[in-house]
């Protein structure tokens, strides 16, 4: 199992700079990289004791429920077919806008990670809001159930996918393109045997990385009634109060995401390549000829498409009775607070994932595929149970904590440290080990041959993990209202009551402003992804 | 591409400058017993802030007492409730429906209701042994049957839940099973008839092809549009949606027999006890209950909500009859707990998933 | 334009461009079947850009190419031809082989194009290309790593993987594009004969590009002298060596001293070296100057003051184990390499006399637009490669 946990988030190409599994780690490397393990592994303990603590009896009461089988089957297929669906979009995106002569690359690039700036939930009332009266597809019958959340999930969280697959497939060795065409392969036949073949292990931990979101994900499921785990547990934890229930509930989603684990590091290792040189000559330009332009609208249409519908249905409902002052100055201090929160949650978890980052990097081992599957763990548990499970230990640990912007912070790096963790390692299995060697041998101590070479290896990937964290942290809505403050006010929580009670109008406001907001850091991570 | 890195960091310089500007929001949020003059109060409110935010507000100019609100679902901010226990920084809580107050009346989490609060309202829209801990209602949510006044008499529509069974409205039937004011609607059923007797009867609506949807405001539509005849739901959807589009083929139909048709469940609120609460806060924690139980504010309820006003001498919302002429009135509401019984069932009954 | 049907490849006018800078100049390459041409040039003239034309990876501005007597670029067609359908095989500096697939694997790739799309991407290789994969494997002497990866190889064995990939579909021509540049001298000695022997026993047409004079004479059947896009003599290796076409190739191919001189009656030129007889004085008048050309062997030591020789002085001596490299410096700035026995030993600075034994030949005076002195490199490495 060792390696099947291991090397799933790894979306870099493995093995690169191998070290030798012999190494040891240095022990503050060691503890510095098990810190965000143990705090991401929090929730679970949180949920053994609630699961247990009133005996076996209410938990074989809960795998006993009828349905639940169907309904751990219908979400891991929700999760596969998000994945699946996502990957293949993404893969598509990625080489069109990062190995072809697609115009406006730069563009392109950006839509492509567009769809991140609006949250599942804003995405999916939009739809609801548009298929009912007076919508734009009300002829077409409710949008609902498995696929119209399969395909809502999908439009809107492939760039997760996308983003390893770009950086993968832009250092593709273009004379890889050359052979295959060279041995009678047509463009697109080459394409597939060689840039997918390539970008392999890019696309099975964006495919990971999505799935487990997927698994997480309330807010879309519940409105276009598709019941996952995760909306179960949260009709439990409105249906019982006991908590136990829930956290049996939550436990099977913990298997869920090991058992997604288990899936990647086969699919991965079916795949896996031991050795290839990322290119250092600019990557593969396949030339699109006629299909140059049909290619940018197409990219347009899945990546601004979907994001220009929401935003044109918001400001429809901005013009209804009220939308526009229902918020009023709330607004401001409210993307003044999400903002702030987001931003620290974002330096926290990624100064808390480099040191685990480096471990599974440099030191690929025990330790480190045991806090990449406590990561990955915290990544798709639901957020009201990791907020639970803060607010349990801070409770009892750190009172003086509670009710603090620390824990929400805490609960974010809880809940987003998995993507940080891959983007920094990703970066960090780009930058040879090697270096480090020559910097040891020039004289320097192992902390000064990590400040001195190590770290800025880390940059790119710095600035990847930090926006990505950001953006996901500004659109966190559970753990943002049962942890935060009471009195403080957030964008997200703005929609979010606002859709509650239907008042679309008085949503749209908020709404906005957070898609706007997002969009700012969506421009960010393609800047950012533009100079790695 | 030296600049983007430039422009990178200046712009994490001035996020981390916002960052320390707010690190007053870093502390620890302080007590209510920090400010012996003006007492100030942390509620958690399960209803949401468009709704409740000017009541707060109000009350602050009113009292000068500060209020602190955490906005959450009534069953997340039950939840977190209950993990805190006695440590929780919350004076009060504001409930959406009686299910979350009775479980938090179980767990021993209210502190008792002075009698003058209590005979604001009528008996059953306060929870039994109120004078030891308990909490009262504050805004009333009856079940309705909504019908398409285009396709449907109103003389023939069912008078009881049973009624809905008939063949006549085979097909035409609406419902929103994982709506919690449904759940509550099967709890009263089971509370009163028992489960065999409830199973059967949601089998039969299942049986007769009722069609289902995601919420009341769902059903609504699906009545409206002729989609459905009926609809069972709460009476304020309805309101709401003639309120913003007038003509609208919609009306509401009380059940007035003596079953859970005829439910009327309320919104709620009930005093926190909690270590670090001092007179002055329970006193204040009181005083904002007796101001959600004042004639304003049940006035701007029935207003904004179309819920029906709990005190005596308020109008009910427009297009609703008053309170004494809906729900038979014979069901205890510290019954609604159960809700995970109540679903276990509907998914026995294969109403849910 | 002419059919060329008995050729394999056929390059006419061939010109190309990137940008403002010419990279082809009006090329014309004719490579018959089954032959090894080896194209010689300094980087940057051009080499690879006409490999990479024929591959079809760029296009050609003007003029056109054939490969087995079909246009694939150029006069007549709408389009060039996609390099897939050119049946050309490509063997890359670095092996370029595809890592995520074993070393039969990557042999087999080219061998699969009968099937559909879908079953080339899911399934691996049927039994016949199998088969075939293997027999190329064997060829090149690799039938024991088929299941290897290629991060597992040796750089000379993951060039060979990549060759064995570009014979297996048989191609029409096999294009080489420096393979032995990322290896080793000795490395390097070997290879060459391995894969040479490895075409000649496919019969396969071979295009070699390479700045290394050592292995396109060893390997080629002709060498192209490839100079500023242009081919500027192609021929024999013992032709290019003997018989320079100019001043450039002269100053490309080996080491050797290049002179000013006029031409006398008699056959005679007057240059640095005295008056001596020389080669291709062709229909020159009297007194017109030329450039002559005389390779080290053709030189001889004397002591200072010989009759018959010229005094000058050793300015650098070098050692290459079976002769001794002698650079004298006869006046005039002209430094002249004289090839002397290893055992005779001579310092720097020692006056000595030089003279004249071989053939002196009068060279087309193309004045190449570095200076006339070959960089001390290419010297180094030509002068290995006497013959």
């Amino acid at each position: 199992m060792d390696t099947g946990g291991a090397a799933v988030l790894r979306t870099g190409e493995s093995g690169r700079f191998l070290p030798e599994r012999t190494r040891r780690a240095p022990v503050a490397l060691v503890i510095g990289g098990s810190v965000v393990g143990v705090l991401a592994a929090l929730p679970v303990v949180y949920l053994l004791v609630r699961a247990f603590e009133a005996g076996g009896g209410e938990l074989f009461e809960t795998l006993r429920r009828p349905g639940l089988l169907v309904l751990v089957l219908r979400t891991a297929a929700l999760a596969g077919v998000v994945a699946g669906a996502s990957v293949a979009i993404a893969f598509a995106l990625a080489v069109l806008t990062a190995a072809t002569d697609l115009p406006m690359r730069r563009l392109s690039s950006v839509v492509s990670v567009l769809p991140l700036a609006v949250p599942c939930y804003v995405g999916a009332s939009a739809v609801v809001g548009l298929s009912g009266p007076g919508g734009v597809f009300e002829g077409m019958g409710a949008v609902r159930g498995f696929w119209a959340a399969a395909i809502v999930l999908t439009l809107f969280i492939f760039p997760l996918a996308y983003l390893p697959l770009r950086a993968s497939i832009s250092r593709v060795d273009p004379r890889l393109i050359d052979a295959a065409r060279s041995l009678g392969e047509s463009g697109l036949g080459a394409t597939l045997r060689v840039i997918l073949a390539w970008s392999w292990p890019a696309c099975v931990g964006g495919g990971v990385l999505v799935g487990l979101y997927t698994l997480g994900e309330f807010g879309a499921v519940t409105m276009l009634r598709c019941d996952t785990l995760t909306a179960v547990i949260y009709e439990q934890y409105r249906s019982s109060f006991s908590r136990t229930g829930a956290a049996v509930s939550s436990l099977l989603l913990v298997v869920l995401v090991l058992a997604c684990l288990g899936v990647g590091g086969l699919l991965r290792r079916r795949g896996s390549w031991s050795s290839g040189r990322g290119s250092s000559r600019g990557g593969v330009t396949l030339k699109l000829g006629a299909w140059r332009w049909p290619a940018f609208a197409l990219v347009m249409l899945i990546g601004a498409g979907p994001v220009l519908l929401v935003v044109l249905t918001l400001l429809s409902w901005l013009g209804y009775e009220g939308g526009a002052g229902g918020v009023g100055g709330g607004l401001w201090s409210g993307a003044a607070t999400s903002a702030s929160v987001a931003i620290a949650a974002g330096v926290a978890c990624v100064l808390m994932t480099a040191p685990a980052a480096v471990l599974a990097a440099r030191y690929p081992g025990r330790v480190s595929g045991l806090v990449e599957r406590a990561v990955s763990t915290g990544f798709a548990l639901p957020g009201i149970v990791v907020a639970l499970g803060l607010a349990f230990f801070a409770l009892r640990a750190t009172p003086f904590a509670y009710q603090t912007w620390g824990l929400v912070v805490a609960a974010f790096v809880v809940l987003f440290a998995a993507q940080s963790l891959m983007a920094l390692r990703a970066s960090l299995e780009r930058s040879p080990v090697r270096l480090e060697e020559a910097a040891r041998t020039l004289g320097r101590g192992p902390v000064g041959a990590f400040v001195g070479v190590t770290l800025p290896g880390l940059a790119p990937g710095i600035g990847a993990a930090w926006v990505l964290v950001t953006l996901s942290a500004m659109k966190e809505l559970p753990a943002m209202l049962l942890l935060s403050p009471a009195g403080s006010v957030s964008l997200a929580e703005l929609v979010w009551s606002s859709t509650r009670e239907a008042m679309f109008a008085s949503a749209a406001a908020p709404g906005l402003a957070l898609i706007g907001v997002s969009a700012g850091l969506v421009w960010l991570v393609a800047m950012r992804e533009g100079l790695t | 591409m030296g600049y983007r890195r430039y422009a990178f960091a200046v712009i994490a310089g001035i996020a981390a400058v916002f960052v320390l500007s707010m690190h007053a929001g870093f502390g620890r949020a302080e007590d209510g017993a920090a400010a012996q003059a003006a007492p100030s109060i942390t509620v958690y409110s399960g209803r949401s802030r468009q709704l409740v935010a000017p009541v707060f507000e109000a009350f602050e100019r009113e009292t000068g007492i500060r209020v602190r609100v955490r906005y959450g679902g009534t069953a997340e901010l039950a939840a977190l409730l209950l993990e805190e226990g006695d440590r929780t920084p919350a004076d009060l809580f504001l409930a959406q429906d009686a299910g979350a107050l009775a479980a938090l009346k179980r767990a021993g989490r209210f502190r008792p209701l002075p009698s003058a609060l209590r005979q604001r309202v009528e008996p059953r829209f306060v929870s039994r042994d109120a004078e030891r801990g308990g909490w009262i209602g504050v805004s009333g949510r009856a079940r309705a049957v909504v019908y398409n006044t285009d396709l449907v008499d109103p003389a023939a529509l069912p008078a009881t839940l049973g009624g809905v069974l008939d063949s006549v409205w085979a097909g035409k039937v609406g419902y929103p099973p994982s709506n919690a004011s449904f759940q509550a609607m099967v709890s009263a059923m089971r509370a009163r008839d028992g489960d065999e007797k409830t199973i059967e009867w949601l089998r039969a609506l299942r049986a007769s092809a009722a069609k289902t949807y995601a919420n009341n405001t769902e059903t609504v539509r699906a009545v409206a549009s002729g989609e459905v005849a009926i609809g069972l739901v709460n009476h304020y959807y309805a309101l709401r949606m003639l309120a913003e589009t007038p003509g609208l083929p919609v009306s509401n139909f009380y059940m007035r027999g003596d079953d859970a048709g005829s439910l009327v469940n309320i919104a709620g609120a009930g005093v926190m006890r909690r270590r670090g609460g001092t007179d002055a806060t329970h006193e204040a924690a009181e005083k904002l209950i007796a101001f959600l139980l004042s004639e304003q504010t049940q006035a701007y309820f029935a207003a904004e909500t179309f819920e029906f006003p709990l005190i005596a001498g308020v109008e009910p919302p427009a297009g609703a009859p008053a309170l004494r002429e809906v729900g038979a009135g014979s069901m205890d509401l510290g019954e609604l707990s159960d809700l995970e019984g109540t679903l276990r069932l509907m998914s026995r009954a294969g109403v849910l998933p | 334009m002419t059919e060329c049907k008995a050729h394999a490849i056929c390059c006419r006018s061939l010109s190309k461009s990137f940008g403002e800078t010419p990279v082809l100049r009006s090329l014309n390459l004719c490579v018959d079947r089954g032959e090894l041409v080896c194209l010689l040039g300094p980087s940057g003239c051009g080499k690879t850009t006409l490999l990479r034309c024929i591959a079809g990876f760029e296009h050609p501005g003007a003029g056109s190419i054939q490969i087995g007597g079909k246009t694939v670029a150029g006069a007549g067609l709408a389009s060039p031809v996609a390099p897939e359908a050119r049946r050309v095989g490509v063997v890359f500096q670095e092996a370029a082989l595809f890592p995520h697939l074993s070393v039969l694997g990557n042999v087999a790739f080219g061998l699969s194009q009968g099937r559909g799309l879908l079953s080339r991407l899911v399934r691996g290789p049927g039994r016949a290309e199998r088969a075939r994969a293997r027999e190329m494997l064997d060829l090149v002497g690799l039938a024991d790593k088929a299941d290897r990866r290629p991060g597992e190889l040796s750089g000379g064995e993951q060039q060979r993987v990549a060759l064995a990939r570009a014979l297996a579909p048989e191609p029409e021509v096999v294009l080489l594009d420096e393979p032995f540049a990322n290896l080793d001298r000795s490395l390097r000695l070997t290879l060459r004969r391995e894969v040479r022997d490895a075409l000649k026993a496919c019969g396969a047409t071979a295009i070699l590009v390479t700045h290394d004079q050592d292995e396109a004479f060893t390997m080629a059947d002709r060498v192209g002298v490839m100079l500023h896009g242009e081919i500027a003599q192609i021929d024999t290796p013992e032709r290019i060596y003997e018989h320079p076409a100019d001043t450039r190739v002269a100053s490309m191919v080996g080491r050797g001293a290049l002179l000013d001189a006029s031409v006398e009656d008699g056959g005679l030129v007057c240059c640095g070296l005295g008056r001596v007889s020389a080669d291709g004085i062709g229909e020159a008048c009297a007194g017109a100057g030329c450039s002559v050309f005389v390779r080290p062997e053709g030189l001889r030591l004397n002591p200072e003051g010989c009759p018959r020789s010229v005094a000058g002085r050793v300015v650098r001596v070098e050692y290459a184990g079976d002769h001794r490299l002698v650079t004298v410096d006869i006046g005039n700035g002209a430094a002249i390499p004289v090839k002397v026995d290893p055992n005779l030993r001579v310092s720097v600075g020692t006056e000595v006399g030089v003279e004249v034994v071989g053939p002196v030949r009068v060279v087309r005076g193309v004045k190449p637009p570095s200076p006339v002195t070959v960089s001390a490199k290419r010297t180094a490495e030509a002068g290995r490669g006497d013959r």
